[in-house]
């Protein structure tokens, strides 16, 4: 039964939850919870400081989701719609950025856009004698600016499948109807791409809501105080797991709403079938011209997704130390110590191994519970299983140290702690949320006919399942494995309070170094990763011809 | 033994009632369900497959009960046996035509052996032999129908259900499939129920016709009955050419009735009587418009209903042609399989007389 | 086929299920946490917290004798050690450093097995005492700098005196300092001529330096909030304290929530002066040629980084063991390989204060039992009416 799958899936998810959210309810700190009384909500909805906090939270959420998602989406329209020239290279371009991590983002943006000593401020006074400090990382439109980027991989990865199985007679009808082929796009293409859609963009803005490294980076610096801080300093400052649960309730209820907006436009999820059971071939549109521009918006994002920020990073793992005079000077100056010192880092090999085989582990085990749930929401019978749409999408309302107490609580004293399984139930719960949001967005776009007609002839549901939903879904299924594969190998938040002592899982070592601030050995450790990486992608695309929602 | 017995099938969605106590049984052969969209046809067929849930009365399939929800019956769509053709084919995409046809029987765990023999009879059946290893989007909207059809046949269903199974094929291909089609059905020798909206495709293919608006059966019969003898306006509105004249009931004479017509200047009608009718019950008066005989200088006496009036225009419609004819307030629309030479003489607002046989009118009693 | 509310009763029952014998564990591990407490009050409430205490100098007879008492404490404790086999650490240091560190210990100690778990202090804290909470006997030791103390309030360390006490700069008779913080006033030389720097700390709040410093930011406990405990601590004097922080909010400059990162811009010559920096990030920069420097003449901040025992330790011998160890001339010598500070007051290195900041320096200890404890509440008290005012 998928409900049942479900219901346990849901369980693992609320468990933490609903644990955190008991200890919510008691006062006093870590080593001291008493009495079970409202003394953190009273001080949260006492707290006369959350509302412009949280202003700056939506404006830098909302702005960057939708930077991120908008951008996503059309770069996937661009590679799955259009006869954008160079289509081998098109395809692969939008992967790589995926590769690299926020974090790796955040510092290469901040050494090009800090206002006095960037990179970008520095060339434009160097060559064309500006003295304007025109860009500046500490400012909103900086942290959008880097935390949009971040956001595009899952609008082009969730995306990606709708156009690529979509029936060009939705499309054809309108040509028909007198619609140009930009007006069609508009008008039919993406408003049918509304649940994928909704699904990312509701992600990116609760990853945004919750996303810590760059308010503490840009913001900081900029004056800009974000809600998520206020959950940090009750954990860090005092210890005080129920009053950080309390202030993550805030967000709960933020992300509540916006789940609210989604499900209200998925209500007729009949609407959103794209992929249909009368047999056609997705067809190419003939963009005319637009496709040379097509072509260098792919091109501009691969630059600032990816190129821009790995030069900066090749250079800064090179040098001596950064400022923008020895930047300049490179190659000339370049030495490799911090790579040495990075090959030499004693759990590099061993880490990066561990957490190789569990995150694809995790990454497979979470894709398939999250069709599951969107199967159980859109395809079974059960009555409130739309409760699902909140309990999926959870997890990710709670900053991860937050959520990996509740789990620490659930595991202490069981076999289960300090296990590799604890640390994978908690990526789980950690993961889930994208899994289930890809499979939510991407299911409804299936006619429910193609189920039908599997359960007339004979088809249980797991039938159903294995055999009808899960093949039409592949390409939003191999999008959804990359992207959480590419997420958890380098998971520090979730996994550290996780990790048994002695056990190397390689994010937490390969990325300390960015946690302790040593950039140049960050750097070097970033590039070996991202080559790695990127060398992975490209063989497997080219060599095996592995799609990855391609 | 009944094939199909359904009872007192209903089924609201928020205010809408698509289903309204529906009850009927269907013995053996093709059945149609007949209806504007919106009528309930679909959710009736659905019903039967066990894809919708009723919220009141039962779903027998041959003597077994298949859905009841005052005895908390509800078999499973997948243990139902029965076919299911969708409107829109559902092919499962990712699959050859041998994969689609094959994975019913892959489900009732046959021998390789015998799943390959019968994909294939299945295919020959519906002429598709040498198709088995295309995927559906290389096949046309013909041969894709075909496959949808031979999914459903190989498994050798007791019932196999067509929910408007032609309306996305071209108006020459469809005419093609429809007797095609019934070939098919009856060669297999299986009974079906078919939903369409197109009155032609039912009466070509089904031995019996239910006709529904509302989420109601209006009337269930032969063809022949639901055309020539409507027991309900609707019907006879939606079905064939007809005018539809309110009326009332002067007497009754033997096998006939006569009544009067105010809109024809308060001519009376002479007709075949209905089972139940009495003098003074107002009525609606059917007119069979294709059997309406037009002519310039009038008609022999004793011809049936003779009127006259004006023709107002013509339009020429291919093979037909379309004459209005004013009589008294009413303007009547009749069609003929060619012009009538008399009225090309006179012209468009010329007089012209107006015969209907008595079996051309059918009167619906409605009190 | 289940019904519609059979499948709702499923649903619910397995997700109320599953919550609570999650909460039945957690109520449980209160209860326990409790009754521990009732056994013994002292640990409940606030325990004889021995106040810091700054020792200087250091004499050749002080390291013999703590030499002695070293060698005493070792060969009495590693038996029983050797007996446990193990040892946990939870460790704040950088993962390369634990490993040089717990190889060598193990090299030196043969039989026992050192195994460490690092995070960030916040996560140290959390994980620490939510398994004190649950009963655990999870680990040994908890070596680091804010968390020691925070996880002593809350009951959850056994109290151990180091025998080499006097060698110590920073001596806390409940947890063996292992290594201090150091901070300095750290600048870029390309940006700032040394005559115009700030000649002390306090002097950091002048309007001239408007637009040119970086300042961590002194609402979270971090390098800057815990010099403004030591500066309030040895001034004794509220209104100069105040004044300073009002000029420094004054100087309107951006605050940084990550030290390391606003190290970084300094470097990169995003600011000129850094308020404050690390002794051995500075030192680690200078020798690569960086184009840092640091004011010799500001006195240091020191903040002890500690090696405290759990409280419900597997090993509690291995833990005392590993402690004695880190301040021996042996660990020291390790502690520094990995470039951080020696907390012994006879070590020679180029991170002790004698040699980064002469011998005259006087340091400005961070000793003030509240802010060690409770930082929030330390900060509420003393900076935020004025900061955020």
């Amino acid at each position: 039964m998928p409900l049942i799958a479900s219901a346990l899936a849901g369980a693992a998810i609320m468990t933490p939850v609903l644990v955190v959210m008991w200890r919510s309810f008691t006062s006093g700190k870590l080593g001291f919870t008493v009495g079970l009384n409202l003394t953190n909500y009273l001080r949260v909805f006492g707290d006369k400081d959350i509302l412009p906090m949280l202003s700056n939270s939506v404006v830098y959420a909302a702005g960057s989701a939708l930077l991120g998602t908008v951008l996503g989406a059309f770069l996937a329209w661009i590679v799955a719609r259009t006869n954008t020239p160079g289509k081998a290279l098109v395809e692969l371009l939008p992967l790589y950025p995926i590769l690299m991590p926020p974090i790796m983002k955040n510092i290469a943006w901040i050494l090009l856009l800090a206002p006095r000593s960037g990179i970008l401020n520095g060339m434009l006074q160097h060559f064309f004698g500006i003295e304007t400090l025109v860009f500046n990382a500490f400012t909103m439109a900086g942290m959008v600016w880097v935390f949009g980027l971040a956001c595009v991989p899952l609008g082009y990865l969730f995306l990606l499948p709708v156009f690529l199985s979509f029936d060009p007679s939705l499309e054809e009808s309108a040509y028909i109807a007198g619609s140009k082929p930009v007006n069609t796009m508009f008008k039919i293409t993406f408003p049918l791409a509304i649940p994928a859609f909704t699904s990312a963009l509701v992600l990116n803005f609760l990853r945004g809501l919750r996303s810590f490294e760059t308010p503490v980076l840009q913001g900081t610096p900029g004056n800009i105080k974000v809600f998520v801080s206020r959950v940090y300093d009750s954990m860090a400052l005092e210890f005080n797991t129920g009053l950080a649960t309390a202030y993550s309730v805030v967000l709960v209820v933020l992300s509540v709403i916006t789940l609210y907006f989604y499900i209200r436009a998925t209500r007729f999820s009949e609407r959103y079938a794209t992929i249909t059971g009368k047999g056609y071939r997705v067809k190419v549109i003939d963009i005319g011209p637009w496709k040379y521009l097509t072509f260098l918006a792919v091109f501009l994002y691969f630059l600032a997704g990816i190129v821009l920020p790995f030069i900066v990073l090749i250079v800064v793992s090179m040098i001596p130390y950064f400022d923008y005079d020895t930047f300049m000077q490179f190659p000339s100056n370049a030495v490799l110590t911090n790579y040495y010192t990075v090959m030499r880092h004693p759990s590099f090999v061993t880490g990066l191994y561990n957490s190789l085989i569990l995150s694809v582990t995790i990454a497979i085990v979470t894709v398939l519970a999250g069709i599951v749930m969107a199967f159980t929401i859109y395809r079974t019978r059960a009555a409130g299983a739309k409760v699902f749409e909140f309990i999926g999408t959870l997890p990710l309302a709670f900053p991860p140290l937050v959520l990996s107490v509740g789990l620490l609580i659930i595991f202490i004293g069981t076999p289960l702690y300090n296990s590799l399984w604890a640390l994978g139930i908690g990526l789980f719960v950690a993961y889930l949320p994208y899994a289930f949001r890809n499979a939510s967005g991407s299911i409804v776009n299936i006619h429910k006919e193609l189920d039908e007609a599997a359960w007339v002839h004979g088809a249980r549901w797991r039938h159903v399942f294995f055999k009808i939903t899960l093949p039409i879904l592949k390409p939003s299924v191999g999008g959804a494995l990359f992207y959480i594969f590419i997420e958890a190998i380098r998971n520090v938040d979730v996994a550290v309070l996780l990790t048994a002592p002695g056990k190397e899982y390689g994010p937490v070592t390969l990325f300390e170094y960015f946690r302790v601030g040593q950039w140049a050995e960050a750097a070097a450790g970033g590039v070996i990763y991202l080559i790695i990486l990127i060398v992975a992608v490209s063989v497997a695309k080219f060599a095996f011809k592995m799609k990855f929602s391609l | 033994m009944a094939i199909l017995k359904v009872e007192g099938l209903s089924k609201f969605y928020k205010d809408v009632k698509a289903l309204d106590n529906v009850s009927f049984e269907f013995d053996q052969g093709i059945l149609s369900f007949l209806g504007p969209s919106g009528c309930g046809k679909t959710t009736l067929l659905r019903s039967i497959a066990g894809l919708e849930v009723p919220d009141t009365g039962s779903i027998s399939i041959a003597d077994k009960i298949q859905t009841s929800i005052e005895r908390g019956i509800l078999v499973p769509p997948y243990s139902r046996a029965i076919g299911f053709v969708f409107q829109s084919y559902a092919l499962w995409p990712h699959m050859t035509v041998f994969g689609n046809v094959a994975f019913g029987l892959k489900l009732r765990k046959k021998s390789e052996e015998e799943i390959k023999r019968k994909v294939m009879s299945t295919l020959d059946l519906v002429g598709l032999q040498g198709r088995e290893l295309r995927y559906p989007s290389q096949l046309s909207g013909g041969q894709q129908q075909r496959v949808a059809l031979a999914r459903s046949l190989a498994l050798e269903p007791r019932l196999i259900l067509l929910d408007e199974p032609l309306s996305n094929l071209d108006a020459k291909l469809r005419e093609e499939m429809r007797v095609e089609l019934k070939k098919l059905i009856k060669k297999v020798g299986i009974s079906a129920l078919y939903v369409t909206h197109d009155q032609d495709e039912a009466f070509t293919i089904s031995d019996a016709v239910v006709v529904m608006d509302g989420g109601k059966i209006l009337q269930y019969g032969t063809p022949d009955e639901i055309y020539n003898r409507p027991l309900h306006p609707f019907v006879a509105a939606f079905v064939g050419h007809a005018a539809l004249v309110d009326g009332r009931v002067v007497r009754i004479e033997g096998d006939n009735c006569l009544v009067n017509v105010p809109d024809f200047n308060g001519a009376d009608l002479i007709s075949l009587a209905p089972k139940v009718v009495a003098a003074g019950d107002t009525c609606k008066v059917v007119i069979r418009t294709t059997e309406v005989k037009l002519s310039h200088d009038g008609f022999p006496k004793g011809t049936d209903n003779v009127l006259e009036g004006l023709m107002t225009s013509r339009e020429y419609r291919g093979g037909l042609t379309d004459h209005r004819v004013q009589i008294g307030s009413k303007e009547l629309v009749v069609t003929s399989h060619k012009l009538c030479p008399m009225i090309r003489v006179n012209g468009d607002g010329g007089k012209t007389f107006v015969s209907i046989d008595r079996s051309s009118i059918s009167v619906i009693v409605t009190h | 086929m289940l019904n519609k509310s059979t499948k709702v009763i499923v649903v619910a029952l397995s997700m109320f299920f599953l919550a609570t014998t999650a909460m039945a564990a957690e109520k449980a591990a209160v209860k326990e946490a409790i009754k521990e407490a009732a056994k013994d009050p002292k640990a409940a409430a606030q325990k004889v917290i021995p106040k810091q205490v700054k020792r200087e100098g250091g004499s050749a007879a002080a390291t013999a004798s703590a030499a002695k008492a070293f060698e005493k404490a070792s060969a009495e404790l590693y038996p029983k050690a050797k007996q446990e086999g193990n040892l946990i650490v939870y460790s704040v240091w950088d993962v390369e450093h634990l490993k040089v560190i717990t190889e060598a210990f193990m090299k030196r100690y043969p039989g026992i097995k050192a195994t460490y778990w690092q995070g960030r202090n916040p996560e140290i804290v959390t994980r620490a005492l939510t398994e004190f909470q649950g009963g655990q006997a999870s680990f040994d030791v908890v070596l680091s700098d804010n968390a020691p103390p925070v996880i002593r309030a809350a009951g959850a360390i056994m109290n151990y005196d180091t025998v080499q006490r006097d060698v110590l700069v920073l001596h806390d008779p409940t947890m063996p300092t292992v290594s201090l913080q150091i901070q300095a006033l750290s600048y870029n030389t390309k940006k700032i001529k040394p005559a115009d720097l700030p000649k002390s700390w306090e002097e950091v709040a002048n309007p001239k330096y408007k637009g040119m410093v970086a300042l961590d930011d002194p609402m979270r406990a971090g390098p800057l909030s815990s010099m403004l405990s030591g500066l309030k601590t040895q001034w004794k004097d509220d209104a100069r304290f105040n004044n300073f922080v009002k000029g420094l909010k004054a100087l309107n400059v951006p605050v940084h929530k990550s030290t390391s990162a606003m190290f970084r811009l300094v470097i990169s010559g995003e600011y000129s002066i850094c308020m404050p920096a690390l002794l051995h990030d500075v030192m680690e920069e200078i020798h690569k040629g960086t184009p840092v420097g640091y004011v010799k003449t500001i006195p240091p901040v020191l903040f002890p980084r500690q090696a405290g025992i759990y409280a419900k330790a597997p090993n509690p011998n291995a833990g005392k063991l590993f402690a004695e160890w880190l301040i021996s001339e042996e660990g020291q010598k390790t502690i520094d390989s990995v470039g951080r500070e020696s907390s012994r007051n006879d070590f020679k290195s180029k991170t002790s204060i004698d040699a980064a900041f002469g011998k005259g320096a006087k340091p400005l200890p961070v000793t003030d039992q509240l802010f060690l404890e409770d930082p929030k509440k330390w900060l509420d008290t003393y900076v935020k009416p004025i900061w955020e005012g």
